[in-house]
């Protein structure tokens, strides 16, 4: 009886899954066919009547946050600067230009903008976009918290004097108002939407409404985003793509793997090893450090500037960049090149070098550092205490590896040790180590955005100096390109000669994408657009 | 009366003992359920670092979202909120990695793609791995064995991103037979061979050592002795007895298949559960933490009962406490 029964149960439970996973994978793979059918050629893209479509690597999940108040990695940014836009826009070129904006009246002091927006802008939903919807944008992204919500800082008031007409007053002029407001943190929201959604709000397609060139209409969550152009959208006769497939991934040798394979055509990650066909490469606007905690809860020893110049003079920079293969371009001052005025003349031209980076004059660097380590009372490394060296992954701890080695060398110092930590961010913020890595990059090219980090109260260093707070308010307070420039190399000398952090490196932006097949990438400080590709 | 009662069978009166043992099991999953939630929640606060680090927020906004989600209170009034909430049946939303979305929504959602693929690879291991144990048992020391040892042991030895990876380079990359995203049609099939290859492979040896024991047993011998023929000898009474300790392996690998597998989910883009054991410890998105946590421990409870009770039909004598 029983052994019938036994049997009887067993076969049951096989046939059923046998079944389930039968007809679950029929499922699947009927549904693809359909997809499959409408003509996938060997790049993986689909060229129907509607027009060009594509498919991209949108980073992880967590990365691809589609509500622009609380989207903070370039992954979730670029992707909401499809589905939504500001007063400015970027253009074919990466410019920034007007937007939602027809016009803008900016008075006298540059300190009150005036914009007009078009006529002939709608969300998704059909309803016009309105002057309030950026009052009521602004207003969220200060209570979502997000990473950027002080983005906005130099605003001082903005009011809808009626639904076609936004006057903006700033605290200071603010020469860059252009690159913020072109920012997917200054955008516009609907009120509407954001109540009824709650914590909801913009987690999937019919969660929002968009004012961008792209609506999201699907979204499987953990596997990918589909953004279809938008008709009624002002500019669509200049979108060239018609439908995006953000693909979620999180491994980068998948992303490299699915571009090879010609599945994607982008990706912004990749394994960061050996010379990849398709790599391209952008200027960087970062600068990757080694931040000393200065702060209360830091070692003493790093109290004092001449060991902390001296650990940064003994760092032989072009070996690091050799190390890594990647183009970077050697730091000899804090903010990164490529930050023009108006005629073209570079910010790091009016800067001191903090020390040369000549590869001749390497041996000089390091006998100063060895008699300011001397100075400091460590000759030789003797007496040096154990320090920790914190990083948050693989490639940043060969970095940090190199850098050690070389104050073991030069100095003597064997008493540092690299980690990586689990909640490196929180440990960082909360001053809790004593040598951290730290990468800034910048969010648009303006100094200010570099040189605010070292502002007291905003460095993770625990860096605080009155001169260099009075410099910085000082840069920001004057509309004067010139005026600013003069006080931000102020930044950069007071920097130098206390050295809370040793720069590296700038490095530079680096993506695979398919150049060989297609063209018009917008690709902006770290952000990109793929409205305006073509294929080749 | 006494004697009416004993009438109506005594299969009726182990039917009842199973019965009430069954809810003894369950009052006692429940328990360990509860303490399940307990260890959790508290070390899972231990770890440094919350939900909302990053690496450009700044200090003032953090503390503006944890006052939001009440992170700043003292863990213990956070655990007795939760507890309140989970009675209720609500477990709250994601912080981290699906911001905003409800978790019960992720989990259930995410458990039916795992559930999916999982089902199938169970498949693959239960109908490829036990035959074949079978065989190398049954020829033991003979070719077919050798063959199947040597395989199951490269089998069982090479990690599984080891097999993602080579999979999707040799099958995705250059042979382009398979897309590499879960997505594309044919999609499932290399995440399918990733998960069900170590089980398989385990289940080829344990059936082979199980068969191997039985067939030693006396009552084997006995049969033989008395004439059976060896078909009945081996399909229908080794190959039975033989089945006991892979039953007790396939509840556990039931529920850890299901559920799926960190490194083929990750690798071929797949949108289960099983990535998120690891990404909602490392993002400290707390409540996703706890929400996978009592999935896959009520999962894993559920899997061992059931087994319990299949050994209670297979073999009456093993006990149940």
């Amino acid at each position: 009886m029983k052994k019938k029964l036994l049997s009887a149960m067993l076969c049951t439970v096989m046939v059923a899954g046998m079944l389930s996973g039968c007809g679950s994978s029929a499922g699947t793979e009927t549904a693809a066919e359909t997809t499959a059918a409408e003509g996938t050629t060997a790049e993986g893209t689909t060229a129907s009547a509607d027009g060009l479509s594509f498919a991209v690597c949108g980073g992880s999940e967590d990365a691809m946050v589609l509500d622009t108040a609380r989207a903070g990695t370039l992954e979730g940014l670029s992707a909401c600067r499809h589905l939504y836009e500001g007063l400015y826009k970027l253009d074919q070129e990466g410019n920034t230009v007007l937007g939602q904006a027809a016009s803008v009246d900016i008075s006298e002091d540059g300190l009150t903008y005036t914009f007009t927006l078009r006529d002939d802008i709608t969300w998704s939903d059909g309803q016009p976009v309105v002057a309030g919807d950026f009052v009521y944008g602004w207003q969220y992204l200060k209570e979502s918290a997000g990473d950027y919500c002080d983005l906005l800082s130099m605003i001082s008031t903005s009011e809808a004097t009626d639904d076609k007409t936004l006057v903006v007053t700033l605290a200071y002029p603010c020469s860059y108002l252009p690159s913020v407001l072109a920012f997917p943190s200054a955008y516009p929201v609907r009120q509407d939407i954001v109540e009824a959604n709650g914590d909801a709000y913009a987690t999937d397609p019919d969660k929002a409404v968009y004012n961008g060139a792209y609506a999201a209409t699907e979204w499987t969550h953990q596997e990918s985003v589909v953004m279809t152009a938008r008709d009624d959208y002002y500019d669509a006769a200049n979108i060239t793509a018609k439908e995006i497939t953000w693909q979620l991934m999180t491994e980068t040798s998948t992303m490299l793997a699915s571009f090879q394979s010609g599945d994607i055509i982008y990706s912004d990650s990749y394994p960061e090893e050996g010379v990849l066909t398709g790599l391209q490469f952008a200027s960087g606007y970062n600068t990757y450090c080694a931040l000393f905690n200065v702060g209360e809860n830091g070692p003493e020893v790093l109290k004092d500037a001449n060991v902390r110049k001296a650990l940064s003079l003994a760092i032989d920079r072009n070996r690091l960049v050799s190390i890594r293969n990647l183009d970077d371009e050697v730091a000899n001052t804090y903010a990164p090149g490529g930050l023009t005025d108006e005629s073209g003349k570079e910010f790091n031209s009016t800067v001191t070098p903090w020390y040369s980076t000549d590869e001749a004059d390497y041996e000089a660097n390091c006998e100063e550092a060895k008699a300011l380590l001397a100075e400091a009372g460590y000759a030789d490394g003797e007496g040096f205490p154990a320090l920790s060296y914190i990083v948050n992954n693989d490639g940043r701890r060969e970095i940090a590896e190199a850098v050690i080695s070389d104050w073991k060398e030069v100095l003597g110092i064997d008493t540092v040790t690299v980690e990586i930590v689990d909640s490196f961010f929180a440990q960082r913020q909360e001053q809790d180590y004593d040598i951290a890595y730290f990468g800034w990059y910048m969010d648009y090219p303006d100094v200010s955005n570099m040189m605010y980090t070292f502002v007291s109260g905003a460095s993770d260093s625990g860096y605080a100096n009155e001169e260099y707070d009075a410099a910085y308010n000082a840069a920001t307070a004057t509309a004067d390109t010139a005026e600013q420039w003069t006080n931000y190399a102020k930044c950069e000398e007071l920097l130098a000669a206390e050295a809370p952090v040793a720069p590296l490196f700038h490095s530079q932006n680096s993506y695979l994408f398919n150049s060989d097949s297609y063209d018009g990438l917008v690709y902006y400080c770290g952000n990109f657009y793929f409205g305006y590709v073509t294929e080749k | 009366m006494q004697l009416v009662i004993d009438t109506k069978g005594k299969d009726w009166n182990i039917k009842m003992e199973l019965f009430q043992k069954i809810v003894k099991r369950i009052i006692l999953a429940v328990f360990s359920l509860f303490v399940i939630v307990t260890i959790t929640f508290f070390l899972m606060n231990l770890i440094p670092g919350d939900p909302f680090m990053s690496e450009k927020a700044n200090a003032e906004a953090q503390a503006i979202l944890r006052a939001k989600y009440g992170l700043d209170q003292p863990v213990i009034v956070q655990y007795g909120r939760y507890l309140s909430n989970l009675f209720q049946g609500d477990m709250g939303n994601s912080y981290v990695l699906q911001k905003g979305r409800a978790i019960r929504e992720i989990v259930t959602e995410s458990f039916a793609v795992s559930m999916q693929l999982g089902i199938r690879a169970l498949c693959t291991a239960i109908f490829v791995g036990i035959p074949f144990g079978c065989i190398a048992g049954l020829w033991k020391d003979k070719k077919p064995d050798g063959v199947i040892r040597v395989i199951s042991a490269i089998g069982i030895s090479v990690p599984g991103y080891v097999v993602a990876a080579i999979l999707m380079l040799i099958l995705g990359v250059q042979l382009k037979l398979f897309p590499i995203s879960y997505n594309k049609p044919g999609g499932s099939i290399m995440p399918i061979i990733t998960l069900a290859l170590y089980p398989t492979c385990y289940l080829i040896r344990l059936t082979r050592a199980s068969i191997l024991e039985v067939l030693n047993q006396d009552y084997l011998r006995t049969e033989r002795a008395k004439g059976m023929s060896e078909f009945v000898v081996i399909f229908i009474h080794a190959l039975k007895n033989s089945l006991i300790p892979i039953i007790t392996y396939l509840g556990p690998l039931t529920a850890s298949v299901l559920t799926g597998g960190f490194v083929a989910e990750s690798v071929f883009n797949v949108p289960g559960l099983g990535r998120y054991f690891v990404s909602a410890i490392s993002s400290r998105d707390y409540t996703l933490i706890m929400g996978t946590t009592i999935f896959y421990a009520a999962l894993i409870i559920t899997m061992n009962l059931v087994c319990d009770i299949l050994y209670q039909i297979v073999d009456p004598r093993i006990k149940m406490d």
